[in-house]
């Protein structure tokens, strides 16, 4: 059970581990979930709320959050290493729509930490998942944090306005951890496309300073990337446009600081967050059957 | 101190009373009967057709009354929301009330997978963002509400009616207004309803069944713990504000904590319903302008949630009232003669249920309900219900519990112990 009082002092968050499934490898097929009778007449419903039908060619097919996200948790955590926080990001509808999957993903960390579910903001919704991760550390009451990021393929109805829809179903799990630096994340609404370039410059400069081992993770959103000097630069797939920035976040080279931002035209989202790696032993950051890269942030492709 | 500087509710004008919902939700005249007597629940709010969740939510936000001329103040706006898809993507209701509100500078998310107490966590998460943020005077628009737009599996109202009504709060790092004091949520997903194989499936049912064995307990259990974190007793709420799923749970749960039912603001359950995530909000506006929050009020707020959740918020009243409007409801019982009322009891359970299972059922005082025949709980109120009409009687079903139902015998016991009036 999660008890609390006021918010108290805390502690900062530093990036432990990262596993991500759907990136690499064959397509994960569509979930079974997806075929279940009762989804038809809720479906038919919500299309109806703004006058939509339901497109036949793609009912049927999609991907459950809580089951496609399952082993990318259980592969960030270990039995000996209590959760205190689960927080699942999603911009695209699990194809199971009234299921908690939060609720259901905390089932597979150990320590029954308290979960919630954050979308309705694009790819903007990850990064307010870490950033409300890293504001119950710093209040007091999350020493260990898991931040999921889920995508899937299937939306069943035409769309009504621009948005990204990824080309196959991924998800992604980041395990936070107690450390002596805060993790940073800024936001910036209703930025107009013009804007993004200066103003992610600025916060990359503000948030590396005089750093010169930054790796840069950037998002399909942003187009043209700042100039930090001596910074590794990695790019998410824009075939994955809500998790492809988080898988890669465990891919540079070990020890730097990491930051990652991405940008929504639709919502007007530039979203950038700072990340210090865990400063733990190599030897520590790998969990049983998955080992780690060596050094600062253990990376997992999970293998379907 | 996470504080809710302002609280404001809103209820759709268009009322529903239960007997006009039976057909929309597949209700026998029978189990709509058993909603109003036993449940207490008698009509809920609805919007008007065409009116959408967003105007539903505004409505709600321009309620506060502090909101106007602090615009510029609000740095985040949650909408709390039980249903988690609730919009065709990517249609987005919190950035479409964003735009509306004119706070189009302010981070606009939702917060789900919390069911029905979803808004509790909202208002936790609000307490934090503002902690941390560096103007001390920022503010966090929470609203919490949702539309009744399908009939999902999901949505069976056994003992509850879903209203349409919202809420909205909005929450500083300080200053004026309610201060929280605890929060507690405990979540089982092990009683989640969906199953694999879907609501319908018999793991699904299993699991309804489990959240409904374990619901007082568990309910009981972060009430106990939010008012412990809160350093309080029981002794020194002045209120409890519930969430709106019927009258009899709560009697319930006020009978295992030891909490007299009359400290639970109950007057909203007939005349409401239960309205996803936005009960604390609505029961809030009530309390105030009924006079039964004063400045110094320790007070508490709980619910749960189908998935599994269980919350409890405890607050100290400090801000001014605020304009509500709400109404009393009222339940009258009709006393009646009791004669050898147990024999024509037991008689009478063995004919409904004959009418119900079948004529050749041979039916004893030994006869078990649940293990023997496969009723339901709901099924058991829709037989009690029978039998009143049989018999011209009305029972107060207040301390009923699973035990008084095992057998035929058991219920008649219990029956004639608590004949309305006896």
């Amino acid at each position: 059970m999660f008890v609390t009082g006021p918010p108290t002092a805390g502690t900062g968050l530093a990036l432990r581990r990262v596993a991500h499934r759907g990136h690499t490898g064959p397509p994960i097929a569509d979930s079974s979930l997806a075929t279940h009778p009762t989804l038809r007449p809720y479906l038919t419903d919500l299309a109806a709320t703004r006058g939509l039908a339901l497109r036949a060619e793609v009912l049927g097919t999609g991907q459950a959050y809580a089951e496609l996200a399952a082993p990318v948790v259980e592969a960030v955590t270990s039995p000996d290493e209590p959760v205190d926080l689960l927080v699942l990001a999603f911009g695209v509808p699990d194809v199971q729509p009234g299921r908690n999957a939060a609720l259901r993903l905390a089932a597979h960390c150990p320590g029954r930490p308290l979960a919630f579910a954050v979308c309705d903001q694009g790819p903007a919704a990850a990064f307010t998942a870490l950033g409300l991760a890293a504001d119950y550390a710093a209040t007091g009451v999350c020493a260990r944090a898991v931040l999921v990021v889920a995508e899937q393929a299937a939306v069943p109805y035409p769309l009504t306005a621009q948005a990204p829809v990824p080309e196959r179903h991924a998800a992604v799990a980041v395990l936070l951890e107690s450390g002596p630096a805060p993790a940073h994340v800024r936001t910036h609404a209703d930025l107009p496309p013009e804007a993004v370039a200066a103003v992610l410059a600025a916060e990359v400069a503000e948030l590396t300073g005089e750093r010169d081992d930054v790796t840069l993770v950037l998002g399909p959103g942003v187009g043209t990337a700042p100039d930090v000097p001596g910074a590794e630069m990695l790019r998410g797939t824009p075939e994955l446009p809500y998790t492809g920035a988080w898988a890669r976040l465990a891919d540079g080279e070990p020890g730097r600081f990491l930051v990652i931002a991405d940008y929504d035209s639709a919502l007007g989202y530039l979203c950038v967050a700072g990340l210090e790696p865990s400063s733990r032993p190599a030897a520590d950051l790998a969990v049983a059957g998955s080992p780690g890269t060596g050094g600062g942030v253990a990376n997992m492709a999970v293998k379907d | 101190m996470t504080t809710l500087a302002d609280v404001a509710a809103f209820l759709p004008e268009r009322v529903v009373p239960v007997e006009e919902m039976g057909p929309e939700l597949g209700l026998t005249p029978t189990q709509v009967r058993v909603l109003r007597r036993f449940n207490g629940l008698g009509e809920v709010r609805r919007q008007r057709p065409g009116e959408t969740l967003v105007d539903l939510l505004e409505a709600a936000a321009r309620a506060l009354p502090s909101l106007r001329g602090r615009e510029h103040l609000v740095r985040y706006v949650i909408h709390a929301r039980g249903v988690p898809v609730v919009a065709p993507y990517p249609v987005n209701p919190v950035h479409e009330l964003r735009q509306r509100l004119g706070l189009t500078s302010a981070t606009a998310f939702t917060v789900t997978h919390h069911a029905c107490v979803s808004g509790l966590l909202a208002i936790d998460i609000a307490g934090r963002l503002s902690a941390r943020h560096p103007d001390p005077g920022a503010l966090v628009l929470v609203v919490a509400g949702e539309q009744v737009f399908t009939m999902d599996a999901r949505l069976t109202p056994d003992h509850r009616v879903f209203g349409e009504g919202a809420g909205a709060c909005l929450v500083s790092a300080g200053g004026p207004g309610d201060a929280v004091l605890s929060f507690a949520c405990g979540q089982r997903s092990d009683l989640d309803h969906y199953s694999e194989e879907g609501a319908a499936g018999a793991a699904g049912a299993a699991g309804m069944d489990r959240f409904a064995q374990e619901y007082t307990e568990l309910l009981a259990e972060v009430i106990l713990a939010a008012v412990k974190q809160a350093d309080l007793s029981l002794d020194d709420l002045a209120l409890v504000l519930p969430h709106n799923v019927n009258v009899v749970s709560w009697r319930r749960v006020c009978r295992r904590i030891g909490l007299p039912v009359d400290r639970v603001l109950l007057d909203n359950v007939p005349l409401v319903g239960h309205t996803p995530s936005a009960d604390t909000f609505i029961n809030h506006a009530s309390a105030v302008a009924l006079g039964r929050l004063t400045p110094g009020d320790r007070y508490l707020t709980a619910g749960a949630g189908f998935g599994a959740v269980f919350s409890a918020m405890v607050l100290e009243h400090r801000a001014a009232g605020h304009p509500a409007a709400t109404q009393h409801g009222s339940g009258n019982m009709a006393a009646i003669e009791v004669t050898d009322l147990r024999g024509r009891v037991v008689d009478t359970l063995g004919v409904l249920l004959g009418r119900l299972l079948g004529a050749d059922l041979v039916v004893s005082e030994e006869t078990r309900l649940f293990d023997e025949l496969g009723l339901s709980s709901s099924k058991t109120l829709e037989l009690l219900l029978a039998l009143e009409d049989e018999l011209d009687l009305q029972v107060d079903i207040e301390d009923i519990d699973r035990r008084d139902l095992v057998s035929v015998g058991s219920l008649s016991d219990f029956v004639v112990a608590n004949v309305d009036g006896a």
